[in-house]
């Protein structure tokens, strides 16, 4: 029979029965251990030989039963048997005799030796009015369930709820707090690639600033005296999280190796690239400023997968040469050809500015984008000061521009300047 | 960000792209875009006539879709870039992965060269 008709209040033996199960739910944390806190509240306020808690598995619409003392790992299709009954219906249904209801399925009691006599089953909802689950209670001791029973077994099935949802809830958090801190160590992991200390270069000024819009970036920069000569380099990996700075850092890693093993730029470049290509996934590349200064002759050589505009600001005129990428970002597919790389000649006072997209596509709440103009304003009004103070007024411009709108993207910037004699 | 589909002669996808090709608009258009062009397998063209803003999420979807295609053994054509969204593309040497031509006319005859 299904319950339709009112339901008796509950008396005050009954009333302490529930607010001690209330107690005693408040405690549990865990999703096991507040089920097993149900089920045994339920056996002991229903007198109940045995009582279950069936969670609604909504991936695959199935019944899972998550505690029983005996029985673990059940699943049911919604529709079969009491339970599924119960969660299609979404009403308690009391059956006196089990084995002479058509919805009872008995294989449960063949696997388990149990003898089902009568049961109580009723859905969770919780306090959003969403199915959770179903409770079910079987063989009432010297008797069935009467309506007495149901209406316990309903401020029962309520505190059940709650509970369950508190406790997901909490499991929730707990999981985000793991990510946060795996994101932490990430982040631990991709800030130790990056120089700790910036090479001393006599004649040479140079600065590094490196903001990740979330906890890890896609963007990296490598500054670093090489056999070479002194080693720049600027990356950014489409998008920012974990993946990208996946990428960034296997591309700074391989570059590394590359350059160890006595690589010239081009040929740095190419096999770098190539082996982004085989090991990246599809969809993701890295953009790339990889460039050698040859710090005696102010000479700098450059080759740049996708990564632009790169400014050359000539102090002398006080202007930006800019220039574009020589290839395609990095990883997006084998070469076949190479252009050569840009050769550019230092004067005295003059920079090399390497900005990712974060600053030249940081938006304004209009939408409207930093650009490569305000750059230009920037350095030619601070040129001559150290790379770390021009640094500071690029920030400065672009947070004056943004005006409080949130940083969407990673920002990095590597400023090398020719310092001027005497 | 807008998308129409059509096919062309010589069994060509041509998607015609209008508005902002940039993070957001990169985002509408992802799962169709990808759909319309890659999974076919055909070759395609791509109108960015009506594309007024690029940004590196925009870059990003044609050079995967690009990619998919030549995985494909197809290949991908971009034709009618205005002035700054050209100047974008040219910027991170998009040329040498996507031919870029000016005019539909150009993108056709570029497949069947």
């Amino acid at each position: 029979m299904n319950a339709q008709h009112s339901t008796p209040p509950l008396s005050r033996q009954d009333m302490e029965a529930i607010l001690a199960v209330t107690r005693a739910l408040a405690a549990p944390f865990d999703l096991r251990t507040m089920l097993a806190e149900v089920t045994a509240a339920a056996c002991r306020v229903l007198h109940a030989e045995r009582s279950s808690v069936w969670l609604h598995d909504t991936g695959s619409d199935e019944m899972v039963l998550e505690v029983a003392s005996d029985i673990r790992q059940v699943r049911l299709a919604v529709g079969s048997g009491l339970v599924g009954a119960c969660a299609h219906e979404r009403q308690l249904i009391n059956v006196p005799d089990c084995y002479a209801d058509p919805r009872f399925d008995a294989s449960v009691d063949q696997r388990s030796g149990f003898h089902t006599r009568c049961s109580l089953t009723l859905p969770l909802v919780d306090h959003r009015g969403g199915f959770v689950g179903v409770m079910q209670v079987l063989n009432k001791a010297n008797g069935v369930f009467d309506a007495n029973d149901e209406t316990l077994a309903q401020a029962l099935a309520a505190q059940c709820a709650v509970a369950l949802a508190r406790v997901r809830m909490t499991e929730a958090l707990i999981e985000g707090e793991k990510m946060r801190q795996e994101l932490e160590l990430a982040r631990v992991v991709q800030m130790s690639t990056l120089p700790a200390q910036l090479p001393a270069l006599a004649g040479y000024d140079m600065h590094a600033t490196f903001l990740p819009a979330a906890l890890t970036g896609g963007d990296t920069y490598d500054l670093a005296l090489i056999e070479q000569g002194l080693l720049v380099v600027l990356g950014d990996a489409t998008g920012h999280g974990i993946a990208p700075a996946l990428s960034v850092t296997q591309m700074h890693a391989m570059l590394r190796m590359a350059f160890r093993l006595g690589a010239d730029l081009e040929t740095a470049f190419r096999q770098v690239n190539d082996q982004l290509a085989q090991t990246l996934p599809s969809g993701r590349f890295v953009t790339a400023f990889i460039g050698l200064l040859d710090a005696a002759a102010h000479r700098l050589r450059f080759v740049s997968g996708g990564q632009g505009p790169i400014l050359h600001f000539r102090a002398a005129r006080g202007e930006c040469v800019p220039y574009k990428a020589t290839s395609f970002p990095m990883g997006a597919m084998p070469l076949s050809s190479l252009r050569p790389a840009v050769e550019v000649d230092l004067a005295p006072g003059d920079i090399l500015v390497l900005l990712t997209d974060g600053i030249y596509e940081y938006e304004d709440p209009d939408g409207s984008q930093f650009g490569v103009q305000r750059v230009e304003q920037v350095l030619r009004a601070h040129h001559r000061e150290s790379t770390a103070a021009l640094a500071s007024h690029l920030l400065q411009a672009v947070q004056a521009f943004a005006r409080g709108a949130p940083q969407d993207d990673d920002v990095t910037m590597v400023l090398v300047k020719r310092m001027v004699a005497g | 960000m807008d998308m129409q589909v059509s096919e062309l002669g010589g069994n060509v996808t041509c998607v015609r792209l209008t508005g902002r090709l940039d993070a957001p608009g990169a985002d509408t258009i992802d799962t169709r875009f990808t759909v319309a062009v890659v999974a076919q397998g055909r070759n395609a063209v791509i109108d960015l006539s009506g594309v007024t803003f690029v940004a590196s999420m925009g870059i990003r979807l044609l050079i995967a879709s690009a990619r998919g295609l030549r995985q494909k053994g197809a290949t991908l054509v971009l034709f009618g870039a205005q002035e700054l969204v050209y100047t974008a593309l040219d910027q991170a040497a998009l040329d040498q992965i996507i031919p870029i031509v000016a005019t539909e006319q150009q993108a056709i005859e570029r497949l069947a060269a």
